[in-house]
């Protein structure tokens, strides 16, 4: 009894692998077959999201902070293209009748360069505001310091016995 | 009548009143009436016009014999000075107290202005009922009163023959016992001492003195003129006093027999008060034998000196130290007291002490230490003698004062207590010894006080144990002769603030005054052995003056209270916060100048706010340690901005781009739903 009981986990978790790799097919079943359907809409979005991309593989910080700030405008600068490609029907030639145009990437390059400078101006403001609080804070506690020392003397910052300090040593 | 006519009148002028009705005139001393230890003074009952008194002013830094004063009072004999008044003065001219006695003005002059006087020998008659019954009479009054006079001699008697007026026996309070008595006067034994160092004799020495004063009345002259005391001692030594003194004069017997028995060298066997009345009424007694003591049938030599008795080899064995050692160490001393005095019992006791200090390690006093050892058995009944000291063991009574005054034999004295000197003297006795057993044991007690450096015991205390009518000797107090303990505290209120004025109202001699007169616990004095200025001093030295003040009833003590605050600082650092402290320094101010020592003790003393204190100040350090944590992370913080916005402000930028892009999103598909739709 107890061997199978160990025995089940290992089932379940064979199960699960299983379960996974049949999901993961059927996914991309789905998505080949949908890929027909969406395909300017995929290279559209794919090629206006490039930014988003690089960012995405320079990006060493474990929050993804900068892939955020970047992709989320960066997708926003490729979506009334993406609306306009619906709106004229999902065809290579009109995909690349908008990548054609300089507006399109000047939209889609400089939503995605907003999100650069928010990137770089966001961090520097809130580090400049949070070291101002700690610098008054620092300078409050400073004070308290000197209150305590003028009010129990140094040794109030020492660890003398209080019999020491009574002796007068 | 001619005498009272030379009497100086009294100067009107500068006096000091003593008690209520003696008047002392500063301006009118009376060198025929002073003493060794004192100045007199012409002094009258208030309200008379002449003087009719003489103080006694003890100015002279000896101690006195205030305890003589009640029992001397109390004796109501024509042959005595009538002590009208004794107590201590405040003297302006020295801006000192001093002891101060008050005689009735004797009657007649001194019997003798000085011993070496000549005067014609008086006839029987004249000397039996003028000199001799009044002093049987005196000395009967004396043994009733158990006391001993140690100054009768001629210059102290107030007679003159064919006067009127009666005998009357001089002063003998205002120097220590013997102090200055001729050698003449005293016994061998007490002849052979420091003046100082005799201390009070026995009645016996009063009854030789009274015989030696006879025979100088009997002889019309000193019989001892022109000689110098170590021949006066040598000659008695060796022949005996009686013998001395008769040599070849021819009296009558009676005398012969009053002078054998009075002038007898044995203490024991010495006419005494019993003897003298027998005599009075004629019944002759048997004549003891006296004179000089044993003989041996070979000489013994030292330094260049024949000696046929031990007394007089011990003498001068204390002469000359290094060669007694000698002799002691060789031998010779011992087979001289085993074969020649036949005294084997004297010979085993000088090897005991020589082994007994052999035992003990050579020091560097071990001459010193085995002669004096050695004198003391070979004279039994002599003094103590020691480097320079030879005093009789009462006689430590008066010396350890005057060491304690003048700062004069101090060392010499703590080691003769230290190495129980008076022990091993008693040790010897072999008359009286029961009686002595308590000395010996008195100054086992001292030896022990002496040992222990703790306040209130050391030399002090032995002064004031050896002497229970003694002044405290205070350099404090010491001009102001504080006799009570209860007086201790009205006299340091009085010493003044001046800039060579002690630290501490407190010294070892008040310490050990306190401690002997008022029974103070030897407890009480242990913190004062912490350094100057420490807590435990402080606390010591206050809880001392509160019991002092609570037993004396003085309330206002204000320069004492003053005095003591710098000594007290200490206390008020205990109080670890500012505020506290402060407010504590302020009321100890305030109870300072109000002069209440028990409000003082209970500022500086007061456990509920010391708890109370620590408390806060336990808090305050947390508090303070906390802040410095938090200090600490802040700094770090500060010092890593990079990581600041690393933290902060990336997930910030990463937010509000989300939120910005969600607006435009929204705004993008709002805006492609208008314009599809219309």
């Amino acid at each position: 009894m107890a061997q199978k009981k160990k025995d089940a986990p290992k089932k379940d978790a064979h199960k699960g692998r299983k379960k996974g790799k049949l999901g993961f097919i059927i996914i991309g079943l789905t998505f080949g077959a949908s890929l027909l359907f969406i395909m300017p809409t995929f290279v559209l979005v794919m090629v206006g999201m490039i930014p988003t991309i690089v960012s995405l593989l320079t990006d060493d910080d474990e929050e993804r902070s900068t892939t955020i700030c970047i992709g989320a405008l960066n997708s926003v600068g490729v979506m009334p293209f993406v609306i306009d490609l619906w709106m004229k029907g999902q065809t290579i030639q009109s995909v690349l009748t908008i990548m054609m145009q300089s507006t399109t990437w000047v939209v889609i390059l400089g939503a995605a360069g907003i999100g650069k400078l928010i990137v770089f101006a966001v961090p520097q403001a809130t580090a400049a505001i949070a070291i101002g609080h700690v610098e008054r804070r620092l300078k409050i506690l400073r004070d308290n310091l000197t209150s305590l020392k003028d009010a129990w003397g140094p040794d109030v910052g020492t660890t003398k016995s209080i019999q020491n300090l009574r002796q007068g040593d | 009548m001619a005498y009272e006519k030379t009497q100086p009148a009294f100067v009107n002028g500068a006096t000091v009143l003593l008690g209520t009705h003696v008047e002392i005139s500063t301006t009118s001393p009376l060198a025929e009436f002073s003493t060794i230890g004192s100045t007199a003074f012409a002094a009258r009952t208030k309200g008379v016009n002449e003087s009719d008194l003489v103080a006694l002013l003890c100015n002279r830094g000896l101690p006195d014999r205030s305890d003589l004063i009640n029992p001397l009072r109390a004796i109501k004999h024509p042959s005595f000075l009538s002590i009208v008044e004794a107590q201590p003065i405040y003297w302006p001219k020295d801006d000192a107290s001093y002891f101060c006695t008050v005689y009735e003005r004797p009657q007649a002059p001194r019997l003798l202005s000085s011993l070496d006087e000549v005067h014609p020998p008086l006839g029987e008659e004249v000397l039996n009922v003028g000199f001799v019954n009044p002093m049987i009479g005196a000395l009967a009054e004396l043994k009733r009163s158990g006391l001993v006079h140690n100054m009768i001699n001629p210059t102290n008697i107030f007679w003159r023959r064919g006067s009127s007026a009666p005998f009357q026996l001089g002063d003998c309070v205002t120097a220590p016992a013997g102090c200055g008595q001729s050698i003449i006067f005293e016994p061998i034994e007490r002849a052979q001492c420091n003046p100082m160092g005799r201390g009070v004799g026995v009645f016996a020495d009063d009854c030789y003195a009274f015989g030696m004063a006879l025979a100088f009345l009997l002889i019309g002259q000193n019989p001892f003129h022109g000689m110098d005391d170590a021949t006066i001692i040598q000659m008695k030594n060796e022949r005996g006093t009686f013998s001395t003194i008769m040599g070849n004069r021819r009296l009558h017997t009676s005398y012969i027999e009053l002078l054998r028995g009075l002038l007898n060298d044995h203490t024991n066997q010495r006419w005494t008060v019993t003897d003298l009345e027998q005599w009075q009424q004629g019944r002759r007694a048997i004549p003891k034998k006296s004179d000089a003591e044993r003989r041996a049938p070979r000489h013994f030599d030292f330094g260049g000196h024949e000696f046929w008795q031990t007394r007089p080899l011990a003498a001068a064995f204390y002469r000359n130290i290094p060669e007694a050692v000698t002799v002691i160490e060789n031998g010779t001393l011992d087979k001289w007291l085993r074969r020649s005095m036949l005294d084997e019992e004297r010979a085993l006791t000088i090897i005991k002490f020589q082994d007994g200090l052999k035992k003990n390690n050579k020091s560097a006093n071990y001459p010193d230490l085995l002669v004096a050892r050695v004198c003391m058995a070979l004279d039994v009944s002599g003094p103590i003698r020691y480097r320079g000291l030879s005093l009789m063991p009462a006689g430590f009574d008066a010396m350890v004062v005057d060491a304690a005054v003048n700062g004069r034999n101090l060392q010499v004295l703590s080691e003769m207590i230290a190495h129980h000197f008076v022990q091993d003297w008693v040790d010897l006795q072999k008359e009286d010894k029961a009686e002595k057993l308590p000395l010996s044991q008195q100054f086992e007690r001292l030896r022990s006080i002496l040992e222990n450096p703790a306040f209130g015991h050391g030399f002090e205390r032995i002064v004031y144990e050896l002497n229970p009518n003694a002044p405290c000797l205070s350099p404090l107090i010491r001009n102001q002769y504080v006799l009570s303990p209860r007086l201790v505290l009205s006299a340091l209120e009085r010493v003044p603030n001046m800039a060579n004025r002690s630290r501490e109202p407190m010294d070892r001699h008040i310490a050990a005054f306190l401690i002997v007169r008022d029974k103070f616990s030897e407890k009480m004095f242990l913190g004062l052995s912490a350094p100057d200025g420490s807590i435990r001093r402080g606390l010591c030295l206050l809880s001392i003056f509160v019991e002092m003040q609570s037993r004396s009833g003085n309330d206002a003590l204000t320069n004492i209270a003053q005095w003591l605050l710098p000594s007290l600082e200490s206390m008020t650092r205990r109080y670890l916060g500012k505020v506290t402290r402060e407010k504590t320094q302020a009321e100890v101010k305030q109870a300072a100048e109000r002069g209440n020592l028990a409000l003082l003790q209970r500022l500086l003393d007061d456990a509920h706010r010391l708890e109370r204190d620590q408390q806060e100040f336990m808090a305050a350090r947390m508090l303070y340690f906390n802040i410095m944590k938090e200090i600490n992370n802040l700094e770090v913080q500060l010092a890593d901005r990079e990581n600041a916005a690393r933290t902060i402000g990336y997930p910030a930028a990463a937010t509000l781009s989300s939120l910005l892009a969600i607006m435009l999103a929204v705004i993008i598909l709002v805006r492609a739903v208008w314009q599809h739709m219309f």
